[in-house]
């Protein structure tokens, strides 16, 4: 196996965890993911395109391992396990209880959106891919990247603003 | 202006020109200015909000997928490593040693002489015996410790690291740590990325006392490799063939 193309892999690990987490909710269920999405790449390595973006590869092979698996359980409805409600981020910049309130919110809100929304924005607000690219990778236009991610930002941002607005209610 | 390159303004998809042009309008456009923050905390809130496994070690699982020829399975190599270190070591106080173990989890600013964890003096002994000696090598560092090199790995993403073993505080105290070697940036430098510490308590006629291959510290290094996402040891004559070729 090429010894390179496995370090290379291994370096985009962390981020494309953080893309299957927020693409299913769950760090559990997103591993499984990513363990799956590796698998899968270094059965074929020829197939990845030397001087491409290595990260964008996997982020389609996510992507796709993802929609199979919501196809083949699609009565089983939305879930959010208790790991994509802890208050995982202890110790970082985000600690005031309102805030982890907040984030365990936003969390359970992009859980609900629309799966082609949430991939994009997925992809663009988190993981900093830009339209163009995401556009590639999720074999869309680059207009229809820009639609759902204003769909999907505004039912966001009602919900946090929403919160907030609650948050000073409660304070006050 | 239009929300749309507002947010795309946010995401970084303009070009640059497009981007100036985004800039000067926000000068005169405080409802506009606003919006953009919004999109602005918007993505920061979300990035927080998944942020964890950015700042994890890669899961073994996923590990092993991608290195499956580094299935060795951690604990039985660590205990192999300990049980050949402490082969030779005197055993004369078997039955009442009373052990505690705490494990370093600050990041010094100070630099670190491997008893806790940090940069370590690149002008140091401790520095020069890491980068210089092989694995076995046992002698002085700082005023009164002794330091024992055990092996040199390689982690996940391909440092070199090393475990050694820190005997201080009057031989009373016995530190386990691992160094790993970057080069990021172009300058070498050894960090400690763990240290764990057991007490040797000495008895009543004065005997010192042993630490167990399977003690508190063991769990510790033994977690550390694990989190490392270390690779099998390296046989002495690897060993050599990277210190010689200053650890390339």
């Amino acid at each position: 196996m090429d010894a390179a193309f496995q370090q290379d892999l291994v370096k985009v690990v962390p981020r494309l965890r953080r893309f299957a987490y927020a693409l299913t909710g769950s760090k559990d269920a997103g591993d499984d993911l990513v363990q799956s999405a590796c698998e899968r790449a270094l059965r074929n390595p020829a197939a990845f395109q030397p001087g491409t973006r290595l990260d964008s590869w996997m982020y389609r092979i996510i992507q796709n391992l993802w929609l199979d698996d919501k196809r083949k359980q699609k009565v089983r409805g939305t879930q959010v396990d208790a790991d994509s409600v802890s208050l995982s981020d202890q110790g970082t910049e985000v600690q005031r209880l309102d805030d982890r309130m907040t984030l365990a919110q936003v969390r359970v809100a992009v859980e609900a959106l629309p799966e082609d929304q949430k991939s994009v924005l997925v992809l663009v607000a988190i993981e900093g891919v830009n339209y163009r690219e995401a556009a590639e990778i999720l074999g869309i236009p680059v207009g229809t990247i820009m639609s759902r991610l204003s769909r999907a930002r505004d039912r966001l941002l009602e919900i946090v603003e929403a919160s907030a607005a609650n948050g000073s209610r409660k304070a006050g | 202006m239009e929300r749309s390159r507002l947010a795309a303004y946010v995401d970084g998809s303009l070009e640059p020109e497009e981007a100036a042009a985004v800039v000067i309008h926000l000068a005169d456009s405080p409802e506009d200015q606003a919006h953009v923050e919004r999109l602005v905390a918007l993505n920061r809130m979300l990035t927080n909000a998944y942020g964890d496994p950015v700042d994890e070690p890669v899961p073994q699982a996923i590990y092993r997928t991608i290195f499956p020829e580094r299935r060795t399975p951690l604990p039985d190599r660590v205990r192999g490593i300990l049980a050949e270190w402490f082969r030779p070591a005197p055993l004369a106080t078997f039955a009442a040693v009373a052990v505690f173990a705490w494990v370093a989890i600050d990041r010094g600013v100070e630099p670190t002489d491997g008893l806790r964890t940090g940069i370590v003096d690149a002008s140091g002994d401790f520095y020069a015996i890491l980068e210089n000696s092989v694995s076995g090598w046992s002698g002085p560092v700082g005023n009164s410790d002794t330091v024992t090199l055990i092996a040199v790995f390689h982690d996940q993403t391909g440092r070199p690291c090393r475990e050694y073993e820190l005997q201080h505080d009057g031989g009373e105290v016995m530190t386990r740590g691992i160094a790993c070697r970057d080069t990021a940036g172009g300058t070498a430098a050894w960090e400690v990325a763990m240290t764990a510490s057991e007490r040797i308590e000495r008895f009543g006629d004065g005997t010192a006392g042993y630490i167990p291959a399977d003690g508190p510290t063991y769990s510790a290094v033994s977690a550390a490799l694990d989190n490392l996402g270390a690779g099998p040891s390296l046989t002495p004559d690897q060993e050599r063939a990277l210190i010689t070729g200053g650890w390339q």
